[in-house]
């Protein structure tokens, strides 16, 4: 089972991929997320959210904003990105 | 008779006119182009936040957070009205301008006692100045492209006002852009925030019970912020959009009107050479004739 993993800003949106897992900065703490994670939303701090999927593992520069976390799918709404 | 060298020279003004208006035509598509482009991809984010707005105000009371806090009577009224800096873009600032100017006097029959203004754009400060239709506390200007930024300025400005209850509502009024063609004026309530619970053309995900970290108000006061901000920042946005859409059909018939002032005039200038040369004719034929 994959997770859908999507980073959108008020500027664009950034990415939409399926992945095996999320590393995010939480607020108050960094959060792993896998496939089937409980429902839950958090606000993000500023840092990187690191992703695994079938090519490997990426991560994203945020400056903060919100993790909304279902059973199938991560939706990122930052503040803004710098991709690296 | 028209002389032919004043005709010759209006000819060749207006010439110069129209390579300006259609190069400003040209560079209003181009703007328009990405303005739009904007606007489409700031979509997802705000399905997005509106989603997680309404489940996580629908789990907790309604006085969570003091922006979602209706005030009981309204007397004092923020206005934001969202216009261009610039002119030559047709009636588009002047129609949000006349919309903002009803509103005001129908929010006032309804017992508001105080309206602030704060424009954002030139053009409307301008008109709303002249106007003296409410306080003008703060106006914005300069804004060349539309960046988070800016919203961020506004709306924490605004909020500051709301909270510190120098506002009792906060309403943005700016042309909602339907297409190059058609910019509508509409006002929408910025401030109290009311999370929109039904979201046209998005799944009901209100009904997932989140488990919220560290508290839902917690969430709240970092969410509604961000919430309000971005509010703002479509509203620049459509307001972008709005102006070079505006511009570029004004921009286009100014220069279909030069096309045709050049066509008649070209017209009227061979006339006239015309009549000259039969006047040349006749004076040289009766000349000889006389001798």
């Amino acid at each position: 089972m994959a997770l859908r993993l999507s980073i959108v800003t008020p500027e664009r949106p950034v990415l939409e991929t399926d992945v095996d897992s999320v590393e995010a900065p939480g607020s108050e703490g960094e959060f792993g997320v896998l496939p089937g994670h409980e429902p839950f939303l958090a606000p993000l701090g500023a840092g990187e959210l690191r992703y695994t999927d079938s090519s490997g593992s990426h991560s994203v520069r945020i400056t903060g904003g919100f993790a909304e976390v279902t059973g199938e799918r991560v939706t990122v709404l930052a503040d803004a990105v710098e991709q690296g | 008779m028209p002389n032919l060298q004043d005709i010759r020279a209006r000819i060749a003004s207006i010439g110069k006119t129209r390579k300006v208006v259609s190069a400003m035509k040209m560079v209003s598509a181009a703007k328009l182009a990405r303005s739009t482009q904007a606007i489409q991809s700031a979509r997802p984010y705000a399905e997005r936040m509106q989603q997680v707005l309404a489940s996580v105000t629908g789990g907790v009371e309604a006085d969570a957070h003091p922006l979602l806090v209706p005030r009981e009577a309204v007397r004092r009224l923020d206005l934001v009205v969202f216009t261009s800096d610039r002119g030559l873009c047709g009636p588009y600032n002047a129609n949000v301008s006349r919309y903002a100017a009803r509103l005001i006097g129908e929010r006032r029959e309804a017992g508001v006692e105080q309206v602030s203004l704060v424009p954002v754009g030139r053009k409307g400060g301008e008109f709303l100045h002249k106007r003296r239709l409410g306080e003008i506390v703060r106006g914005f200007t300069g804004i060349s492209t539309v960046r988070p930024a800016h919203a961020s300025e506004i709306a924490e400005f605004l909020m500051a006002r709301y909270l510190a209850g120098e506002s009792d509502e906060v309403v943005l009024v700016y042309a909602n852009f339907a297409s190059a063609l058609t910019q509508r004026p509409a006002h929408t309530a910025l401030l109290p925030v009311v999370p929109d619970v039904e979201t046209p053309g998005s799944e009901p995900a209100t009904a997932v019970a989140y488990e919220v970290e560290p508290s839902p108000e917690a969430l709240l006061a970092l969410l509604v912020p961000r919430a309000v901000e971005f509010a703002v920042f479509r509203a620049l946005l459509e307001n972008q959009a709005g102006e070079h859409g505006a511009r570029m059909t004004a921009m286009d018939s100014a220069t279909n009107n030069t096309t045709e002032l050049i066509h008649s005039l070209t017209l009227e200038y061979n006339k006239a050479r015309q009549a000259a040369i039969t006047a040349e004719l006749v004076e040289i034929v009766s000349g000889a004739e006389a001798l």
